[in-house]
């Protein structure tokens, strides 16, 4: 086995995504945390657990006083650890992730737990993550929102590809597909590309089944030192690599209009690192916040060429059984995306299907690698990419 | 009769005129109001930019910014609002800037005569709707004296003073039909007054006579009372300048552009308490320094936006105040080290190309082409219900991320359109507004220039 393989993956749950009123954020972190722990096989006491990370975005924006690792910490039952506090835009549940693997690669942790949990349903929808539209950045904001930011790139892509509105769609509908197959997933019914298509337009391209929900939700995940992953489990999921990147932050630096510079580059780090090729992975679980991302996720990722998403979704070729199942879970579009918890959860997605225990959705394996991936922040400006690998 | 010698009052060597492209039907007549994001200061930038353009001399060269701006909102703050037009002009820092209080022709006719000892730059715009059409004008003034042989002068001729406002509706609640007979008496004082005087003018000489003047004014009745003082004299071509403060203004520009064979005309300006007519001489040679903006493509303006709380006011926020001026200015910065670019110049202390930590400011190109567009139909509260944004591509190369205007409409706009960037408004609190850069239709056939026709 290729790869980095120093850090083991040990356990993973997550709560419900959607629009959960009664759940609040310290309480969607500790059902996640407990599921994680419940999930590890030969079971795990919290005290075994040395340090925790924390990944949030919008805690301190709900009213609530800011967040910190104590918030984590104290919602978990266990004041006193190490705990750290991880925002770092849509990436920040996969870099939270990123930073246990390096404490543990470390020495400095033996065994680390990452949670992601987000509160975004607590505000009507025009005043939460839309606020950003509202806040008078001379080059960001005058009401640009993530759709307009995201919806560039697609723009670009359809104009110099040929790449359709159907075939977009065709993104939402498989993932839809998939969502219907997982009981977490915020949207668990199935839909049509001609339902897409009639949905209300957002923002050019996207109908409003184009675009990911906002959610609450929490996901956990359990890592330790690799060769410590027996005392947990006999089928612990090895990090094979990880990689994250920046990209000019504004617009008018961007040297790509049909795609992020920094998910390619956040893709051949984790490639590089894990030793492996696209053509390796069985399944990706990659940024799918609006549909036409994902099709530019395929190319930036290496999943096939430039210029060809339109016609892999067409083929078939992302979906369950085709050569490279891509959002098995559902992805963001229709599992949910509550943002800090979206790659923890994506992470959980990876280690189930891995240990081949996703039932319905469950993806064949061949290789045995699985890829996650983040893209976003302000003006689309950070990409996370990890590669997760059956022992 | 009383006679009165007057001093010339201003020698003119270059114009421009900025007609907004929104129409409104008010009072049984189409007028050219402002777009939903234009106003007095908007629209002075336009024609200002256009004045400076026509001069073809370096903004280091005016002494004084001179501006009459006349704004919809009771409480706009005329100060900061010259200013504004200052730092959006690119005009240096020690230029000084004088704001012309009133809200009539009087204003900005003021303007103009208030540039005779210094190089100035003249503005006048017409905000209000309603009662005046909406307009911007420009003129670069030069010091008496140092006229080149291109130069128009205004003189002053006559003037004579009356009590009355404005304002006068003829009823004491708003709910009744206006009645403006007596407002019209009274007017009818200040011309007879006026026309009283021995006009230091040769009538017979006069083949322009514009009025710039509440519509209670008939501009035949008044060439009529002046004929009286030369029988001899020919009707000359008679215009209404009925576009407010920016009236006289636009009506200079007009008269050079339609500059008949002795380029000698007449404008009467009248206001609350006084009416002035000036003697205009335009020599052939000034055509090609002035410019008259008026596209044929137009538009009601778009509902303004009242629903769901107000927009935070960016004007609050030192983060954005740090930006303000060069965003008015639309300036980046360049790296010494490599010439590359950055925006906004604060954000950018060290090169990401060179790691150099040396900028210069460096004024983007307004022309461009649309990379991207999209309507954006989502917007948080407080904006309009849909939002045209584009990503431009610059005529340096450099790209540019704004919005349209709220009249501009997804199938307006489509990629490798060619567009423009003006300065537009966004959000206004306690009579400040805060501008920044808005995408505009290209339309190259609104600019006259020189001979071409034009009208007011």
């Amino acid at each position: 086995m290729t790869g980095w393989n120093k850090v083991a993956v040990v356990g993973a749950g997550m709560t419900e995504f959607g629009e959960l009123f009664e759940l609040s954020l310290e309480q969607l972190a500790a059902e996640a945390f407990v599921n994680a722990l419940d999930s590890v096989d030969k079971g795990i006491a919290p005290e075994r657990i040395d340090t925790a990370y924390f990944a949030n975005v919008m805690g301190s924006l709900q009213g609530n006083e800011i967040p910190s690792g104590a918030t984590l910490a104290n919602a978990i039952g266990m004041p006193g650890i190490a705990a750290t506090r991880i925002e770092n835009g849509c990436p920040t549940g996969s870099d939270a992730f990123r930073q246990a693997c390096l404490a543990v690669a470390s020495g400095v942790s033996e065994v680390a737990v990452v949670v992601g949990a987000e509160k975004l349903r607590e505000r009507s929808t025009k005043n939460s993550l839309l606020e950003s539209g509202r806040m008078g950045h001379p080059v960001l904001s005058y009401g640009g929102t993530a759709t307009t930011l995201f919806a560039i790139q697609v723009i670009r892509h359809m104009h110099e590809y040929g790449t359709t509105a159907e075939q977009l769609a065709l993104v939402a509908e498989k993932n839809w597909a998939n969502a219907s197959l997982n009981p977490k997933a915020q949207r668990n019914q199935l839909i049509t590309v001609d339902e897409v298509l009639a949905s209300p337009m957002v923002c050019d391209p996207f109908h409003v089944l184009d675009c990911c929900p906002q959610s609450d939700g929490g996901a956990a995940i359990i890592l330790c030192r690799a060769e410590l992953a027996d005392e947990f489990t006999d089928t612990p999921i090895m990090v094979a690599g990880f990689g994250l990147a920046t990209d000019p932050l504004y617009l008018h630096e961007k040297k790509i209009f049909t795609g992020w510079e920094c998910s390619r580059l956040a893709g051949r780090r984790a490639y590089e690192m894990a030793g492996i090729a696209p053509a390796d992975l069985d399944l990706a679980e990659v940024h799918d916040c609006f549909s036409g991302v994902e099709l530019i996720n395929y190319e930036d990722l290496g999943l096939c060429s430039e210029g060809t998403a339109g016609k892999a979704i067409e083929a078939g070729e992302t979906r369950i059984g085709g050569r490279i199942a891509v959002n098995p879970s559902g992805g963001l579009l229709a599992k949910g995306h509550p943002i800090g918890a979206t790659g923890v959860a994506q992470l959980s997605e990876l280690y189930t299907q891995l240990r081949e225990e996703a039932g319905a959705r469950q993806v064949p394996l061949r290789r045995g690698y699985g890829l996650q991936h983040n893209v976003g922040g302000y003006s689309v400006g950070i990409s996370a990419v990890t590669v997760l690998a059956r022992q | 009769m009383t006679t009165r010698q007057y001093s010339p009052t201003a020698t003119i060597t270059a114009g421009a005129v900025y007609i907004p492209s929104c129409t409104q039907l008010t009072r049984k007549r189409q007028r050219r109001v402002c777009a939903a994001d234009e106003d007095a200061v908007t629209m002075a930038v336009e024609a200002g930019a256009r004045a400076l353009k026509c001069w073809n001399s370096n903004t280091s060269a005016v002494d004084a910014l001179v501006v009459a701006l006349h704004q919809s909102g009771a409480d706009a703050d005329s100060a900061v609002n010259a200013h504004v037009v200052r730092e959006a002009l690119g005009l240096p820092n020690t230029v000084r800037v004088v704001s012309m209080a009133g809200a009539d022709a009087l204003s900005g006719l003021a303007a103009l005569q208030a540039a005779h000892d210094s190089t100035t730059l003249v503005i006048a715009a017409e905000a209000a709707g309603g009662r005046y059409s909406a307009a911007a004008a420009a003129l670069i003034c030069v010091p008496t004296g140092s006229d080149p042989d291109h130069a128009i002068r205004v003189r002053e001729v006559a003037r004579a003073s009356e009590l009355t406002h404005e304002r006068w509706t003829g009823s004491d609640t708003s709910a009744k039909e206006p009645d403006f007979r007596f407002l019209k008496h009274r007017y009818h004082g200040l011309t007879a007054q006026i026309v009283s005087q021995d006009i230091g003018a040769n009538l017979g000489d006069v083949s322009q006579l514009y009025v710039s003047a509440p519509s209670t004014v008939d501009a035949r009745e008044l060439w009529t009372a002046l004929r009286g003082q030369d029988p001899t004299s020919a009707q000359p071509r008679i215009a209404d300048a009925d576009r407010g403060v920016s009236g006289p203004l636009t009506a200079i520009v007009d008269a050079v552009l339609h500059r008949p064979s002795n380029g000698c005309g007449l404008l009467y300006a009248a206001g609350s308490g006084q009416s002035v007519i000036v003697e205009l001489s335009v020599p052939a040679a000034a055509q090609r320094h002035f410019t008259w903006y008026e596209s044929a493509v137009v538009r009601a303006p778009a509902p303004s936006v009242s629903e769901g709380p107000q927009l935070s006011f960016p004007l609050e926020s030192p983060f954005f105040v740090r930006n303000w001026a060069s965003l008015l200015r639309l300036e980046a910065a360049s790296c010494e080290g490599c010439g590359y670019l950055a925006l906004p110049p604060s954000q950018r202390p060290i090169c990401p190309n060179c790691h150099a930590r040396r900028w210069i400011p460096q004024e983007l190109p307004r022309e461009g082409h649309v990379y991207a567009s999209m309507e954006n139909r989502f917007l948080p509260n407080g904006f309009p219900k849909t939002m045209v944004f584009v990503l431009g591509e610059l005529t340096n190369g450099f790209k540019y991320w704004a919005p349209m205007p709220a009249e501009t409409r997804r199938e307006d706009v489509a990629i490798g359109d060619p567009v423009r960037l003006g300065l537009r408004a966004f959000t206004q609190r306690d009579g400040i507004t805060a501008y920044g850069m808005k995408y505009l239709s290209s339309d190259p056939g609104a600019e006259r220039v020189g001979s071409a026709a034009a009208s007011t």
